[in-house]
């Protein structure tokens, strides 16, 4: 049953599946460039070593553990922010959350990769996963890497249901309106679904229990991704406060992915008629929120280690304040505070384009706190004899940049062959309430009655 | 089995249809409504709300706390391996490991339970080409010359209550 013989959503949303331009394949072929220049760069490191990146003693974690950070961080734009506004029953959240569920998958794919390319010898990767080896040796479960193990792979897997799961009803709609090998595809992934109540029903309670379940997940991913940090007695980095600075600091750079991801799809896939300003205004306001809770952790932190004024913590204190990575600092502050505040608090300035400039600011500016937490603490240790300075290699950076490539490619082949707009949640946001049934003439004078 | 299908083009036509269907008398049960989007609000989508589901969920929660706890202790006895002076079995880094696979019990039994209730997987029958191969016209063979006039011969012979019985 369609509410509508005519379905216009349906029509505007599978549209982009069976019908590509010809600058959708030049964009393919430029991204699907550099995530092989990319996987050349790994190539050769693999060929030659882990010395061909600029990794080396003090400073044994760079551009890749960066990396890491901050494409788990990017990761919590979607479940995390879906799960909760499913919970709240936000009814602007149907034309966003798949657009954000996608990310936090790619992402923590990409993310996950960083660790594996960091270790050199990514053969031995096998080492963290829990099974007895020939010696009975298992994993250390002390190890904050072992931590990671587990909690990537948990929010992973819980994201990829909550991904999947809401969109059987989208593959069964668009297998009954494909042919060929499509119909073939999509009715293997519609799982032989029916729409009937009893299947809805399942569906919305599945998915209420896991959006409660993968909150909490989300929050210990990048809590447990500050571990790794926080566990060691660095300068600056032993610190109570990492956990939640961190999850504050991924929901911020993942919001404003997810308004970027937004904009762009609503500009290259035609989708103003879903993806109105207001979804913007609201995202902006909560990146504006996020911004603020970001600089009052950064406050919090920093007065707090100029207060102690322990020398090994000054020194890292000082080399971002006013010294080397003081120009890296700054513009981190720049882009993450005095860019986005102005932009995201005047309405005036709330369009789309002023959220998409803010974001891409916070974007760059979270980018530059992850490397500011890391590659400053290791550089300036606290016996002096330990300092060092680092610099990354071309390695690093053509394997950065296809990082990056590799996220927009992986994107838009996935709105090539799934509706980037939950078709059915949409629907159901623009549903019409059914009558209310007529009260007799006796029970409306009762009412009245019983009226002050 | 016999069975009656109506097409709806909105949900208050099926709401009307379903009360009419149960006015004639037939059992809930044997009334299936399907759509392509839930209508919560109407009162044919009431049904089938009550689900186990949050019950296996806390099962499987259960299950993964149990299998985490044992993973984590139970091999950290199994190969005594002291680090950084803390006890071989370590109840605040295990924590992390017991809590993540608490959660991914839940997460793997709701989804498995979803499925399993939802009657998913599930072979269903291609409608559309069925459909279109009893539509398709048959393949007629070429006429053979003074064939019309024989069948019509054949039909007047037939209708005589003679003939030749073809």
């Amino acid at each position: 049953m369609n509410r509508t013989r005519n379905n216009p959503i349906a029509d505007d949303l599978v549209r982009p599946l069976f019908h590509t331009s010809v600058w959708f394949y030049g964009v393919v072929v430029v991204l699907a460039s550099v995530v092989l220049c990319g996987a050349a760069a790994w190539g050769y490191q693999l060929w030659y070593g882990i010395g061909v990146a600029g990794i080396n003693w003090p400073v044994f974690w760079g551009f890749y553990l960066t990396n890491f950070v901050f494409w788990i961080g990017i990761s919590h734009a979607g479940t995390l922010i879906s799960a909760i506004l499913r919970l709240v029953n936000a009814r602007w959240r149907r034309p966003v959350t798949r657009c954000a569920e996608v990310i936090t998958v790619f992402a923590l794919m990409i993310g996950a990769m960083f660790p594996l390319i960091h270790l050199g010898r990514p053969w031995l990767a096998f080492w963290l996963a829990p099974y007895p080896s020939a010696r009975e040796i298992w994993p250390n479960f002390r190890s904050p890497l072992v931590w990671d193990f587990f909690a990537i792979n948990t929010y992973l897997t819980g994201s990829l249901l909550f991904l999947f799961l809401p969109m059987i009803p989208d593959f069964a709609l668009i297998r009954d309106r494909a042919t060929g090998w499509r119909r073939r595809v999509y009715g293997a992934l519609a799982l032989g679904w029916q729409g009937t109540t009893k299947q809805w029903h399942r569906l919305e309670a599945g998915m209420q229990i896991m959006a409660i379940a993968i909150i909490p997940v989300a929050v210990s991913v990048h809590t447990i991704v500050s571990f790794d940090f926080s566990m060691a007695t660095v300068p600056m980095w032993h610190s109570t406060i990492f956990g939640p600075y961190f999850v504050a600091g991924a929901i911020f750079s993942g919001i404003a992915a997810l308004i970027i991801a937004m904009a762009a799809l609503r500009r290259l896939l035609h989708l103003e008629k879903y993806l109105h300003p207001v979804h913007f205004e609201n995202l902006g306001k909560l990146l504006l929120l996020m911004s603020l809770l970001w600089a009052y952790f950064v406050f919090a932190e920093r007065l707090t280690v100029w207060y102690g004024n322990e020398p090994s913590e000054m020194a890292v204190f000082w080399a971002t304040q006013a010294g080397d990575f003081a120009p890296l600092y700054w513009t981190m502050v720049v882009c993450n505070f005095v860019i986005p505040f102005p932009l995201l608090s005047l309405k005036a300035f709330r369009t789309v384009t002023g959220c998409v400039i803010a974001s891409f600011a916070v974007l760059v500016g979270m980018w530059l706190e992850r490397f500011l937490i890391i590659v400053p603490s290791l550089s300036n240790k606290p016996l002096t004899y330990s300092w060092g300075s680092y610099s990354p290699t071309a390695v690093e950076i053509t394997i950065m940049a296809a990082t990056f490539a590799a996220m927009i490619l992986l994107y838009m082949l996935f709105s090539k062959f799934v509706p980037i707009i939950s078709i059915w949640e949409l629907k159901v946001g623009n549903q019409p309430h059914p009558p209310e049934p007529v009260a007799d003439e006796d029970e409306l004078a009762g009412l009245w009655k019983a009226r002050p | 089995m016999r069975a009656i299908y109506a097409l709806f083009t909105g949900p208050d036509g099926a709401q009307q249809a379903v009360e009419a269907l149960r006015g004639a008398g037939v059992a809930d049960r044997d009334i299936v409504v399907m759509s392509s989007e839930p209508f919560e609000e109407y009162e044919f989508s009431q049904r089938d709300e009550a689900t186990w589901l949050h019950w296996i969920a806390g099962a499987g929660a259960v299950a993964g706390l149990v299998l985490g706890y044992f993973l984590t202790a139970g091999t950290q006895q199994l190969w005594p391996l002291q680090t950084s002076g803390m006890p071989i079995v370590s109840t605040w880094p295990n924590t992390i490991v017991v809590f993540e696979l608490t959660m991914l019990g839940a997460i793997l039994s709701t989804a498995v339970a979803l499925l399993v209730t939802a009657s998913l997987p599930r072979r269903m029958p291609p409608l559309r080409p069925r459909r279109h191969a009893r539509l398709r016209p048959r393949r007629r063979r070429p006429a053979r010359p003074g064939a019309g006039r024989e069948a019509v011969g054949r039909a007047r012979r037939r209708a005589r209550g003679g003939g030749e019985g073809g």
